[in-house]
């Protein structure tokens, strides 16, 4: 497995920040050390004002203790409960009481719009549905922040920019900090204002797309391609 | 005009054959000669029902037991990182492969009168060898390893960020075993269970040195059949046709289950 | 395509090497259990006078190795630990000559370390758990032949109070001899050769003169062998005072002398 070198300097207070950069880059990594996965061995990570993980004083939350939702890239939901159930499974670990836990159930499938799917298991639902029950089910739990991995590359590529359009919508609807990590150019279509460049580890301040150029050491080769490509994408994408 | 079938396909075919033969032969042997007029008067006799009790009774309790100590076990060895967790695989699986004889011994030493936890024993006034207890200890060593090794299987095929999702929503462990993991691989266990029943039903050289040959207390099935073989071969027939067909039955459960299992979407 | 020929050549030699025949210097002899220490030093006594004759032996208890001649094993010579045997083979239409070669009796053995007041056979019904051999091999056979002279004896349903100790009819002596070495049984009937290398660790009692079961060992030559004139040279050795001596060493006691109790 190996070690990875993550050099991030990263203060943000942007609603929404979009992480990309090549595959290998270390995104992943990225968000596994803020879910906790992999211990950092130098420096500390602070969300909203609740230190996750300081390493001068030894302090390290358990990923269960982070309050970060996370949407991983196939959604993860389970596939032998049903849409209810999931969220019932998420609230069980934030609420004790029963009561709360139902209203609290209730509400969500409510603001989602999942009523109708209460019942449906994950194989029975559509890619946009699914994508509606994850959020939820990251929510529900009220959360610090939300973390999305590649939360179209699931998705089949006829269905794809209508699922992008439902989640844009559904961020615009929530308050939390997100971060979303992507490397297909037509994800910051939505959210051009907060870009960020993971490059082989080193993370680029972010800037908005017109703006985005590797600053301090030249970026690697494989970066400066990806961007070029990427950022041509994107900004025809934007301006259209 | 019918196109030939290259030679490969018939060296193939051929050598397939012989192995199929050879799996089938015995077993269509046994239930051609294994039907005979006396048949009731064999599977109704005392010795075969006490036989079969035993038998039954032995493996449920030996499944039982596995099961319940072997799914912690095998959810921790699937979830496990350190680097060792390999060896401590290999030695669990070890016994499946053991020859009865050296399991036989292997009990003996640990559990009999000269054994490592003989004179512990003795002091409780425990005396396993000889017991109904010790045909159980005895299934549980051989078969319990192919229950841990279909569990492992089951638990590791479960997708990793299931697991990571649970935990990001503040799952603590016991509850993702409990709520996520289990019942995401039961079908996988029961089947593995079946395998680990059946294995546990036809144990044989292992228990008659550990629990010896006492009808009623210790003779299962397999020691009957292989004390009939002693005196009355059509007697031996009958009895295995009738754990031959036990064990059939077992096997395709098993089997058809695990092939739903992983049809499953 | 030469390869396929290569692995076809290999698999019909296979074949065929499994079916060969016997070789025409080898004599395959079935023997009783009981009989392995002294007829494995026969069977090298005999290689030594016979050079270039191999003597392949097989032990396994009497009716286990009966069973594999109804099934068609064909040994040379069949040295069993019962006279039935010879009407069985008899039976079978396999037997051309039988001669007893050797006696054998019961005796009951104790671990050495016994903390049990067991010393003699009246005691045994003081043993908690004891061991004989199952009703289908002789040394079974003949353990019941004893209790029941015993019970016809001494009465007090000793023979039934003896049955109620017994904690397992093991396939074999040999089985029966190991779980009283083993500790795990308190009392087991054996036969007095296979006490034989075990002297340190068990205390021998012996039945008695009037309660003796004595077993007599026949060697069958059979019909079926391939190497009649080698069997017989077989059976004449066992007979001979080599032999004898080989079989005395092992516990065995020669036909000779009449079946009289030899105290350890």
């Amino acid at each position: 497995m190996g070690r990875l070198l993550l050099n991030v300097h990263l203060q943000s207070y942007a609603q929404m920040l979009v992480l990309i950069g090549p595959n290998g880059s270390g995104k992943s990594s990225f968000l596994r050390a803020l879910l906790g996965l992999v211990p950092i061995n130098k420096g500390y990570i602070t969300v909203r004002g609740r230190q996750l993980d300081h390493v001068p004083t030894g302090l390290g939350l358990a990923t269960e203790q982070r309050r970060l939702g996370y949407v991983p890239q196939s959604y993860g939901l389970f596939p032998h409960l049903t849409v209810e159930q999931q969220l019932t499974f998420a609230v069980q670990c934030h609420f004790r009481e029963r009561a709360a836990q139902r209203s609290s159930v209730r509400a969500a499938l409510e603001q989602w719009d999942l009523v109708a799917l209460a019942g449906r298991r994950s194989h029975e639902l559509s890619g946009g549905q699914r994508q509606r029950v994850a959020l939820a089910r990251a929510l529900i739990g009220e959360p610090l922040a939300l973390l999305l991995d590649e939360p179209l590359a699931a998705q089949d590529v006829q269905s794809r920019e209508q699922v992008r359009e439902a989640l844009h919508s559904h961020l615009n609807s929530i308050t939390l900090p997100v971060i979303m990590v992507t490397h297909d150019p037509e994800d910051v279509k939505y959210w051009p204002h907060c870009i960020a460049v993971m490059d082989n580890g080193r993370l680029h301040s972010p800037r908005h797309l017109n703006e985005v150029l590797p600053d301090g050491p030249p970026a690697s080769p494989q970066v400066s391609g990806f961007l070029q490509e990427f950022l041509a994408r994107a900004r025809r994408q934007v301006s259209s | 005009m019918k196109p030939r079938l290259p030679l490969q396909s018939w060296t193939l075919h051929g050598m397939a054959l012989v192995l199929v033969l050879m799996l089938m032969l015995p077993m269509l042997a046994l239930i051609a000669q294994g039907l005979h007029g006396d048949i009731l008067r064999v599977l109704l006799a005392p010795a075969t029902v006490q036989a079969l009790w035993l038998s039954l009774s032995t493996s449920a309790v030996a499944l039982l037991l596995v099961v319940i100590f072997g799914t912690p076990l095998s959810y921790l060895l699937s979830r496990s990182k350190a680097p060792f967790i390999e060896k401590i695989q290999t030695l669990v699986q070890l016994p499946v492969v053991l020859p009865p004889a050296v399991a036989g011994v292997a009990l003996l030493s640990a559990f009999g009168q000269k054994g490592m936890l003989g004179p512990a024993l003795d002091a409780l006034g425990l005396r396993i060898v000889f017991s109904t207890a010790a045909i159980v200890m005895t299934a549980v060593f051989v078969a319990g390893p192919l229950y841990v090794q279909g569990a492992l299987n089951a638990f590791s095929s479960i997708d990793e960020e299931l697991f990571l999702v649970a935990r990001s929503m503040g799952a603590k462990s016991l509850r993702i075993f409990w709520k996520v993991a289990l019942p995401l691989a039961r079908p996988a266990l029961v089947s593995a269970s079946l395998l680990c029943a059946a294995r546990a039903l036809g144990e044989f050289g292992a228990t008659l040195m550990f629990a010896g040959n006492l009808p009623g207390k210790t003779q299962t099935m397999p020691l009957l059949i292989y004390t009939a073989m002693e005196s009355d071969f059509a007697q031996a027939r009958t009895l295995s046709l009738l754990l031959l067909v036990l064990s059939a039955l077992l096997l395709s459960v098993s089997l058809s289950l695990s092939r739903k299992w992983r049809a499953r979407p | 395509m030469l390869r396929r020929v290569f692995l076809l050549v290999c698999l019909c030699l296979c074949g065929v090497s499994a079916c060969k025949p016997r070789p025409p210097d080898a004599l395959l002899i079935f023997a009783a259990s009981s009989l392995s220490e002294s007829m494995t030093a026969i069977g090298h006594a005999f290689e030594r006078e016979h050079p270039g004759l191999e003597v392949a032996l097989q032990f396994a208890g009497s009716q286990q190795l009966l069973a594999q001649v109804e099934q068609g094993a064909r040994p040379d010579v069949f040295a069993a630990a019962d006279l039935s045997y010879v009407a069985r083979l008899s039976k079978l239409g396999l037997l051309k000559e039988s001669r007893v070669f050797a006696h054998n009796h019961l005796v009951l053995v104790v671990p050495k370390h016994q903390t049990l007041p067991i010393f003699s056979l009246q005691d045994l019904p003081l043993a908690p758990r004891i061991v004989v051999g199952a009703k289908e091999v002789p040394v079974g056979q003949y353990t019941g032949q004893l209790l029941a002279a015993a019970d016809r004896q001494w009465g007090h349903d000793f023979q039934k109070r003896v049955e109620s100790q017994i904690v397992s009819y093991e396939l074999s002596v040999r089985q029966v001899l190991g779980k009283v070495l083993l500790g795990e049984a308190d009392a087991g009937f054996v036969y007095w050769s296979d006490v034989h290398g075990h002297e340190g660790e068990l205390r021998v009692i012996e039945p008695g003169p009037a309660l003796n079961v004595v077993a007599q060992y026949p060697l069958l030559l059979l019909q079926t062998s391939t190497q009649p004139k080698l069997a017989a040279a077989f059976m004449e050795f066992v007979l001979s005072p080599t032999g004898q001596r080989h079989l005395a060493a092992g516990g065995l006691v020669p036909p000779a002398q009449p079946a009289s109790v030899r105290r350890p």
